[in-house]
């Protein structure tokens, strides 16, 4: 009898609200395409999560970023502009979408390019990312760098309480 | 930061995350029949976990093999109530539930080594063909991680059981017991 009341309180006690691993992640990369002069920035995206979330924030039934045409690229270049902003040397940039890819299964891809002619007068980036953290508490948002210029740390995580970080670049 | 001992952070991280309880409950349930003085089973129940997850994590992240992850995340809670309900129905001094648990641990842990590569392929999408360095920073995090978890119930259960004299029994019963029920909801939440 004893071990039942010891069991059944123990089942009691896990009717909390607690979930099992949720993975709302973006991943990011900055990268510098020689050729164009240009800084590149790929974002990567939840198609399910990202997909609702445009959605719900855009007013539309259905965005569809399995295979996006013009509406989905006008609501990602829209929201990413919005929670994305990139300084270079204390100069903000427009970003602005090239190119948006399914990559993987549940995955899309977002390419986004900024004029930067000379990377080795980039002293300073600026990078604030809020994406996400409109729509879940637990977001996370991870940075990967490739670049040629000397940076102190190769990724960097943004969360809600720490969405802005200031890069030092050398060469 | 750079590359290596952020991934160690995110092993850390994801299997000590109490938001994402799953991993660090199998642990629990697995430990959960042991006394402190068998802290050498434990240890051997925790390498054969460990194997278990590592060959499946660098496997899928490696594009070896391809995992649902719908199905591996209910699979999961699968694995806790599985070992749950052992521990319950089991005899107390059964010698087979230790060498029972040693193949849960090693069989379980390809389970949910596919549920860390989940997490640890949505850190990487599309970012990096170099992956074995991220990835054995973030398996050694995952270690540490567990070693960590295995430390704060060691002295839970030396509280209980060392110093206020709950049977081990009951304590097992106890804890079994919130590891089944929350398993119940997790599998209830991932069908519905």
């Amino acid at each position: 009898m004893k071990a039942k009341i010891i069991l059944f309180l123990g089942l009691m006690l896990a009717t909390t609200g607690l979930m099992a691993h949720p993975i709302k992640m973006t991943t990011s990369k900055i990268s510098y395409d020689k050729k164009t002069g240009e800084l590149v920035l790929l974002i990567n995206f939840f198609i399910d999560d990202f997909g609702a979330h445009l959605g719900k924030i855009y007013h539309q039934r259905n965005v569809n970023l399995e295979n996006s045409g013009d509406t989905e690229k006008s609501m990602v270049n829209a929201y990413v502009s919005r929670k994305v902003l990139l300084k270079l040397n204390h100069k903000a940039s427009l970003l602005k979408l090239s190119a948006l890819n399914k990559i993987d299964e549940n995955v899309v891809q977002a390419t986004f390019r900024l004029p930067c002619k000379n990377l080795s007068d980039l002293k300073l980036l600026e990078v604030s990312n809020a994406l996400l953290f409109d729509a879940f508490p637990e977001q996370v948002n991870v940075l990967h760098f490739d670049l040629p210029a000397k940076i102190e740390s190769s990724v960097y995580q943004f969360t809600p309480s720490e969405s802005y970080k200031a890069i030092t670049l050398s060469n | 930061m750079s590359e290596f001992p952020f991934y160690v952070k995110q092993g850390i991280n994801h299997i000590t995350d109490i938001q994402g309880f799953d991993h660090m409950l199998f642990i629990v349930s697995l430990c959960a029949v042991y006394k402190v003085s068998q802290w050498r089973n434990v240890l051997v129940l925790i390498t054969a976990f460990t194997i278990g997850h590592s060959v499946t994590l660098a496997l899928t992240a490696l594009n070896v093999i391809k995992v649902n992850r719908e199905l591996v995340e209910l699979l999961i809670p699968v694995t806790i109530l599985f070992t749950c309900v052992y521990n319950i129905i089991k005899p107390e001094k059964s010698k087979k539930l230790i060498s029972v648990n040693y193949f849960f641990a090693l069989f379980f842990g390809l389970i949910h080594g596919m549920g860390f590569s989940n997490f640890f392929k949505a850190m990487m999408m599309g970012i990096s063909d170099n992956i074995i360095v991220p990835l054995l920073a973030f398996n050694l995090g995952i270690e540490i991680g567990q070693l960590m978890i295995i430390a704060v119930f060691t002295v839970v259960l030396f509280a209980f059981t060392g110093i206020l004299k709950v049977r081990h029994r009951d304590w097992v019963l106890f804890v079994s017991g919130v590891g089944a029920g929350l398993a119940a909801e997790l599998i209830i939440k991932g069908l519905a």
